[in-house]
């Protein structure tokens, strides 16, 4: 088991990935000739030691039991971060950002279906009600040439022939024409006879 | 709520205008013929009459004997002139003296009454013809110089049944 001094330990804390990015960033200022080759080598080794400081840790850890390297505030820090940046973002969606138009064309769908129903049943039930009513109802009264009456509070003479008979009388004026003529006859007077004359 | 509240009520509405069943047995119609008018019963016709100096006639068409067109409930109005010299009891007196004689009717009950402020007297009586047992309720009335018999008839096992429309008549009564 190697020997790590108190600082190292204090060194093994970063991150192995902040390792590899120093190292990744050692590569690129390298490149770019922004430092010495010198600097670059000495600042390289100290890197590459540091990782593998890192790897042993882990490795002691793991013989201990203790599984990974305990990751660093930061990453739990980040990964609380991510966790509500998330969450709001979730809730901001639910709040303001409603569903595309999918969503209401099928609520308006299912409103002009409702009042089809509606609509269908009111009329179904118009109907059936006054067809309901119109059975119930009694019908027009009976026409009156088919009851025929013949009580009397009168007393009948003759019990079994009930049927009224009217006399009619009818007053006829005979007017009789007589033609009279008048004869009116004159006494005629007599005649006396002429006595006859003595012819002398 | 709001939905449903409005729901109920076009449902009541649809209900209430449909098909509005009437009690037709409280209905009453109005005759207003041969100056004479009275109500009778909506479920009851006018009807034909052959009955001496009859004025009115309406009958109840579900009492019509099968295979025939006489009604057994029924009510007639028949109008004569009063006879000179002579008043309403007196005519009423003159027409029942010989009315029960071997006639096949028996008296049951007469009474004078009062009819719209008119004495009126009445006479109940029964008959047995051709195997049915009828009742008859006669109601004299005196008015303008004639004499008005409104004669009710029915079954006699349904006479008392009857009264409440028979009596909607002879009140309701009118003659001109």
């Amino acid at each position: 088991m190697a020997h790590i001094p108190k600082k190292e330990m204090i060194d093994i804390a970063p991150d192995k990935e902040k390792i590899i990015r120093s190292l990744q960033e050692l590569e690129f200022e390298y490149s770019q000739k922004n430092i010495s080759r010198k600097a670059y080598l000495s600042q390289k080794k100290d890197l590459n030691e540091q990782l593998d400081t890192l790897d042993v840790a882990s490795r002691i850890r793991k013989l201990q039991g203790k599984g990974q390297a305990e990751k660093p505030l930061d990453y739990w820090t980040e990964q609380e971060e991510k966790k509500k940046v998330l969450a709001e973002q979730e809730e901001l969606f639910k709040r303001y950002i409603n569903d595309p138009k999918p969503k209401g064309k099928l609520a308006s769908v299912t409103s002009g279906r409702r009042k089809t129903i509606l609509a269908l049943f009111l009329v179904v039930a118009f109907f059936v009600g006054t067809g309901f009513g119109a059975l119930i109802m009694q019908g027009p009264n009976t026409s009156s040439a088919s009851l025929l009456v013949n009580e009397s509070a009168f007393p009948v003479k003759n019990t079994t022939n009930t049927t009224n008979t009217t006399n009619v009388t009818r007053n006829v004026t005979v007017v009789k024409k007589t033609n009279t003529t008048k004869v009116t006859t004159t006494p005629t007077t007599p005649v006396t006879p002429t006595p006859p004359t003595n012819g002398t | 709520m709001k939905k449903y509240l409005l729901l109920l009520f076009i449902i009541l509405a649809v209900l209430m205008a449909s098909g509005c069943v009437t009690d037709n047995n409280n209905a009453t119609n109005s005759y207003a013929q041969n100056n004479v008018t009275f109500n009778y019963p909506g479920t009851w016709a006018v009807a034909n009459t052959t009955s001496p100096n009859a004025v009115a006639a309406v009958a109840d068409p579900k009492s019509v004997i099968s295979d025939t067109s006489s009604p057994t409930t029924l009510v007639v109005i028949q109008k004569a002139p009063l006879p000179k010299g002579s008043d309403l009891r007196k005519a009423y007196d003159d027409n029942y003296a010989s009315f029960f004689n071997n006639t096949g009717y028996q008296k049951v009950s007469e009474a004078n009454i009062t009819n719209n402020n008119l004495n009126a007297s009445e006479n109940v009586y029964t008959s047995n013809s051709g195997g049915i047992e009828k009742q008859f309720r006669a109601v004299w009335l005196q008015k303008n110089g004639y004499i008005y018999v409104i004669l009710c008839s029915a079954k006699k096992d349904v006479f008392d049944s009857q009264q409440s429309k028979f009596d909607l008549i002879i009140s309701s009564f009118r003659a001109q």
